[in-house]
């Protein structure tokens, strides 16, 4: 089911989640993340401006929330690795119920209540995003190790057996 | 307990702290991934540092020496005295914000402390308080803060994450290097015995044996020879690699990581592959084995030390002049310590390339020239045969490493080789390379495994700029110049931009050299099919 609401309202719901979430910064980032418009320059505050709408879109048309968990990769990733808890990298979600709330209080009962739901079911996906990604960096550490030095020293030790007439063959 | 309500259990604090700069505490314990474990007693002992001892971020007790404030004020002022440019340092910055926003942790972190003025601010608000008439007087209102243990814990903590890449500098209107700032902050830790082991042990290893991986004479020799078996029995070439040679015109110095560990191994055969190939006569060292210098990362007086070993092989070996190869800080050390701390290199001449005739006058202070200036001029003046095509299954980028970029500005020439020796080069955004570029985040002995969450937070921006070109031009292999950046350049792609190899340039001329007499080619160096193989077709 889609829930309708005015262009304004749709805007105004994603600038205040955006506020929202560039507000959780300490000042100084907070304005850099706002101000810098250079995607290059300021990869975080640009993947707030660019991946929050269509997420917002998503919703409102009720689309699965695990696609649209996946368009939050961008953002979900960043705060995976930023000094947060788990709590907070992905209760930003949590925060568009809030400034559902704030933006259309006064629609009706079944709408909010639809959209809330559906937020929560985002939550739930942005958090198998969120693990995925905590889960690659603890994979990526282990095998960098492998992947830098083990394989060669494989490699090497493999050679020397073999020039020295070859390993101990099992029985 | 009590059970909580549903909306009670929601209250989530979302919030990150938010305080004053000048509150100094830092949480160790929760904040693992991001920082280094602290250097083994071992190593400090070897060196003849200060303070050798087991401890961990996580203690309370960091077990400094009793007169410990006394010892870094003292540190503090000697360095003052004798380096002009701290005080410039300390005294000049106005906190213009220029640099605030440049330093890849910082925009990836979203920490002000990574800001380079504040993490300078926290080394400048000690010297104001201690060294300046206004912050005696009026301490904290003149910007200063008493040296306490938080305050050493938080220098600790912000002063190993910072990469020393100099981008902030070259945004600095007064031109404040705040590497040297990271630099003079280390130093002073490194008195009463606070250092880094991924530092600590590469530096007594390479005192040692001559190499940051501790690798003796013979396991040196045992390991090249290796890699060239592995070429002869996968290409067909056959590679003497030559050791210790007296006599030889070249000495050849490269960073350990290229015959130790993958990719690097690639890159490093192909310097061989190419002096083969035109006829070097060149020599290996077998005890000047490193081109990295973690001095660099350490104290003025290491560097020095670890650099001497490089021109006493020179000499011992009764070489012409030095040849480098792919390595990062090793450039910056060359070209911008090497000639006041162990010069004039007199004993040395000024590098002529035998090929060409070129005399290398950018190297006259150091005797010793970057191999991408060498190979560029090999490809302008002809001297070499490249088939391009050979790379055709790379689409490539450049990722300008910190050191050779931004202390010895060497942007031209790895780009020239690059589009001499494959037909599909894509640039990443001009505010990401040449000057501009951003870190690796893995560098100043920050590229170890335990401080893999803020490597990957510093690595957002190169990793961001990456993905852009990955998904524009479908560019799966990112080349660069620095052994460090193809050591922790792979696990930034893969969490940033997955689908993207790292490789040396020098692989790429070695896919695309062709040489005399060589078995026609059907793999590259990492023993990949030339051409990608299409589905549905099959050899008859």
């Amino acid at each position: 089911m889609t829930l309708m609401l005015s262009k304004n309202r749709r805007d105004e719901l994603v600038s205040l989640w955006y506020d929202r979430i560039v507000g959780r910064y300490p000042a100084e980032t907070e304005r850099f993340l706002r101000e810098q418009a250079d995607p290059f320059a300021n990869p975080v505050g640009c993947a707030l401006r660019e991946d929050l709408a269509p997420v917002v879109d998503g919703l409102l048309d009720g689309r699965d929330p695990v696609d649209l968990a996946s368009g939050l990769d961008r953002v979900i990733r960043v705060r995976a690795v930023q000094d947060m808890r788990p709590s907070a990298a992905v209760g930003f979600v949590l925060e568009l119920k809030e400034a559902f709330e704030a933006v259309a209080g006064e629609e009706p009962e079944a709408v909010r209540s639809a959209f809330c739901q559906r937020v929560e079911r985002l939550l739930l996906a942005a958090f198998d995003v969120y693990s995925q990604c905590r889960e690659q960096i603890f994979a990526i550490r282990v095998n960098e190790i492998r992947n830098r030095s083990l394989k060669v020293m494989e490699r090497l030790n493999s050679w020397r057996e073999a020039r020295a007439g070859g390993p101990a063959v099992d029985a | 307990m009590a059970e909580k309500s549903p909306q009670e259990l929601i209250q989530i604090d979302l919030d990150p702290p938010r305080r004053d700069w000048r509150n100094p505490s830092v949480d160790f314990e929760s904040r693992r991934g991001t920082w280094s474990y602290p250097a083994a007693a071992k190593n400090i002992e070897y060196m003849g540092y200060a303070n050798p001892r087991e401890w961990s971020p996580t203690d309370d007790d960091w077990q400094l020496p009793d007169n410990w404030q006394q010892i870094i004020h003292e540190g503090f002022k000697e360095r003052l005295a004798k380096y002009r440019s701290l005080r410039v340092f300390m005294d000049t910055c106005v906190r213009c914000g220029a640099c605030a926003d440049k330093c890849h942790f910082f925009i990836g972190s979203g920490d002000p402390k990574n800001m380079p003025v504040l993490r300078s601010e926290l080394l400048r608000s000690i010297y104001r308080n201690d060294f300046t008439l206004a912050g005696k007087l009026l301490g904290g209102f003149a910007g200063g803060r008493k040296l306490t243990k938080e305050v050493l814990k938080e220098w600790f903590y912000y002063f190993f994450q910072c990469t020393e890449c100099r981008r902030c500098s070259v945004y600095c209107p007064y031109g404040i290097d705040t590497a040297d700032v990271t630099m003079m902050a280390r130093e002073l830790m490194m008195l009463v015995g606070l250092n880094i082991n991924w530092i600590c042990e590469p530096v007594a290893n390479c005192q040692r044996t001559g190499n940051h991986l501790g690798i003796q004479p013979h396991t040196f020799k045992d390991n090249i020879e290796f890699l060239c078996e592995e070429l002869e029995d996968s290409h067909g070439i056959k590679i003497e690699p030559v050791i210790n040679k007296k006599g030889a015109e070249v000495l050849f110095i490269i960073p350990s990581a290229d015959y130790f560990a993958d990719p690097g191994t690639y890159t490093f055969v192909g310097y061989l592959m190419l002096f083969k190939q035109i006829g070097l006569d060149y020599t290996m060292s077998a005890y000047a084995s490193e081109g990295g210098n973690f001095g660099l990362f350490t104290s003025h007086d290491t560097i020095k030390k670890l650099n001497y070993k490089i021109y006493h092989e020179a000499k011992r070996l009764g070489v012409k002049w030095i040849l480098g190869g792919e390595c990062g800080h090793m450039w910056r050390v060359m070209h911008q310590y090497m000639d006041t701390m162990n010069g004039p290199a007199d004993f040395l001449e000024v590098p002529r390339s035998p090929l060409t005739g070129t005399v290398f006058e950018n190297a006259r202070a150091t005797k010793m020239v970057h191999i991408c200036e060498f190979t560029a001029d090999l490809i302008r003046n002809k001297k070499i045969k490249l088939d391009k095509s050979r790379n055709d299954k790379y689409r490539v980028t450049f990722h300008d490493s910190c050191n050779p970029a931004r202390a010895l500005g060497l942007f031209e020439e790895p780009r020239y080789i690059l589009k001499n020796v494959c037909n599909h080069f894509y640039e990443m955004p001009e505010n990401t390379i040449r000057e501009h570029t951003f870190c690796c985040a893995g560098g100043a002995g920050l590229g170890n495994d335990e401080n893999m969450e803020m490597r990957l937070r510093g690595g957002l921006p190169r990793g961001n700029a990456l993905k852009h070109v990955r998904d524009a031009h479908g560019v799966n292999l990112m080349s660069c110049i620095c052994a460090i950046d193809r050591a922790t350049l792979p696990p930034l792609a893969e969490y940033w931009s997955p689908g993207v190899e790292i490789s040396g340039v020098h692989e790429l001329v070695a896919n695309a050299l062709v040489m005399d007499g060589e078995p026609e080619r059907t793999v590259n160096l990492r023993g990949e099919p030339l051409k990608e193989e299409k589905e549905g077709t099959t050899d008859v």
